[in-house]
């Protein structure tokens, strides 16, 4: 046993760090070579990555565009009184004096129907067909905003319940119904683009380890040389991580350029609609540090689908 | 320095390559491995190179069993052993001095050193001066060399054939032996698996004969 040990000649004396890093640099830049030889293929590749990476990532980004747009939403558990059509703009008045006063309100406010048909006429563009209609059908709406405490959901709605009572009311909106109700669909986008994400992530993989399985077929010769004179599994899988590293990196990459560009192209038409609805909501892009994860996942992609693929092949060689 | 110990090889297929085979080479003896083709020349080589195991038996290369060798140890038993193939297995795609280098390169040896080693086996084989050029540009004869100067650039204790004059004609055959012959004068120890008989018998080394898998003949010393 002894004796067996001291005859593997593992070269200690001749291995140095340096030229590890060299042989480190040297598969690093000999696969990017290898793929200047054949750059359409490797473009085919990373594009079909990139378009694929894209798509999750795109969910992503909207789905944080859209939380922020929630959140710019005052919080506030907003309650819009719809005024009954024949109500005066004094009587309408009075009632708002008259709820401000209540203990459960914190303050009320009068959105005038005269103002409200003129604000509308100026944003929505339907101006000449307003000016066509022979009177103003909005209503007067009292702005409530009622008390927080502790015990809000039960004050609320008892607030509400009281309010409907009222015969001056048409209708009691609570503006946290849609809020929550958005706030409902966007927990399950959420859940949906991870699902998007881990599906799409494995078809990367998959589509990173075929193409490294070409690569494998294709260098088969090369591979059986080295092992002949001598190359350990890590020296002949290297050459291949760096390929899978090359095509994660382009493609985590391009897809945060597709990303970009996309909102880029959407944002002029989402800004003017924002605008419709008084907001200067604008797209974010994707930020720096979440390109920089993207590309990392990307980059991990590429490296584990090409680590799957040569060392099920270099176990299935060595007896 | 290789002794094979009632030595049997059993492909899957339940064919038999090599039967209860027992034979030792010495330190910095030069033999030769006879017998038509399928006698199992090419199966004993491969034990050597832990490219096959044997199914019974013990083969020992440096007193250190081949046999039962970890894999993760097999890279290094390899460096050890220079193999020289018929088809000269070349990389194409690369230079006459990359593919000396491969060993070394493999090995870890700095860029200096590798050098240095290239040119010196390189100028043994007699190609220097082609450093640059690329295997296809060369002749069958100097294609072999280059895999030749691969083969001892790393100064291995042993050089394993098979068949390295197969395709060559008897000037360049004689070539190539003669300088087999000089690496053994130094020291190395020399397996060469050849069916040109004529070569042999003129050159007058020992001669391991194989017939359907056994050990007809074991001419020499041994």
């Amino acid at each position: 046993m002894a004796s067996r040990r001291r005859n593997i000649q593992r070269p200690k004396q001749l291995f140095n760090v340096r030229s590890y890093l060299l042989i480190h640099l040297h598969s690093f830049f000999a696969s990017l070579g290898r793929f200047s030889k054949t750059p359409f293929n490797f473009m085919m590749t990373v594009s079909v990555i990139a378009i694929t990476l894209s798509l999750p990532a795109g969910l992503l980004v909207s789905i944080s565009n859209l939380t922020e747009l929630s959140n710019q939403i005052d919080f506030n558990h907003n309650i819009s009184l719809f005024l009954k059509q024949d109500i005066t703009q004094k009587q309408a008045k009075a009632l708002t004096a008259n709820l401000a006063q209540h203990p459960h309100v914190e303050q009320a406010s009068l959105i005038d129907k005269e103002a409200a048909l003129l604000e509308f006429e100026e944003y929505s563009g339907f101006g000449l067909a307003i000016k066509a209609l022979p009177d103003n059908p909005l209503p007067h709406v009292i702005l409530l905003t009622p008390q927080t405490s502790n015990d809000q959901t039960t004050v609320i709605t008892a607030l509400i319940a009281e309010l409907e009572k009222q015969p001056d009311i048409q209708l009691v909106q609570m503006d946290m119904d849609w809020l929550e109700r958005l706030n409902g669909l966007l927990q399950i986008a959420q859940r949906a683009a991870s699902l998007v994400t881990a599906l799409l992530g494995l078809a990367v993989l998959l589509i990173i380890s075929n193409t490294i399985r070409l690569e494998l077929q294709n260098r088969k010769d090369e591979i059986d040389i080295t092992r002949l004179v001598g190359a350990t599994p890590a020296f002949i899988t290297r050459p291949f991580l760096y390929s899978g590293f090359w095509y994660g990196f382009s493609g985590g990459i391009i897809a945060c350029l597709i990303v970009n560009i996309s909102i880029a192209l959407l944002d002029g038409p989402s800004s003017s609609l924002a605008n419709l609805y008084g907001s200067s909501f604008q797209l974010t892009f994707m930020s720096f540090s979440h390109a920089i994860l993207w590309v990392i996942f990307s980059v991990l992609l590429g490296i584990t689908g090409a680590w799957i693929v040569v060392s099920r092949y270099l176990s299935e060689l060595e007896s | 320095m290789l002794q094979f110990i009632n030595v049997s090889k059993r492909y899957p297929t339940g064919a038999e390559a090599l039967k209860n085979i027992s034979f030792e080479l010495s330190h910095g003896e030069m033999a030769f491995l006879t017998g038509h083709s399928g006698a199992g020349k090419s199966t004993l080589l491969k034990l050597i190179a832990v490219l096959e195991r044997s199914t019974q038996g013990q083969v020992l290369l440096d007193k250190q069993n081949l046999g039962r060798l970890a894999k993760r140890n097999v890279p290094y038993a390899r460096r050890k052993i220079g193999m020289i193939f018929q088809d000269h297995r070349l990389l194409h795609d690369r230079t006459v001095f990359d593919n000396v280098a491969l060993p070394l390169i493999i090995a870890g040896l700095n860029h200096h050193e590798v050098k240095r080693l290239v040119r010196a086996a390189l100028d043994k084989v007699g190609l220097s001066g082609k450093e640059q050029r690329y295997p296809i540009t060369l002749s069958g004869g100097e294609q072999q060399r280059i895999g030749i100067a691969r083969a001892v650039v790393n100064r291995p204790p042993m050089i394993l054939a098979d068949e390295p004059t197969g395709n060559l004609d008897p000037t360049l055959s004689e070539e190539i032996m003669q300088l087999f012959e000089q690496f053994n004068q130094v020291g190395v120890t020399v397996l060469i698996a050849s069916h040109d008989i004529a070569l042999i018998q003129q050159m007058g080394y020992r001669t391991l004969q194989l017939s359907q898998g056994e050990l007809l003949d074991n001419h020499g010393q041994s």
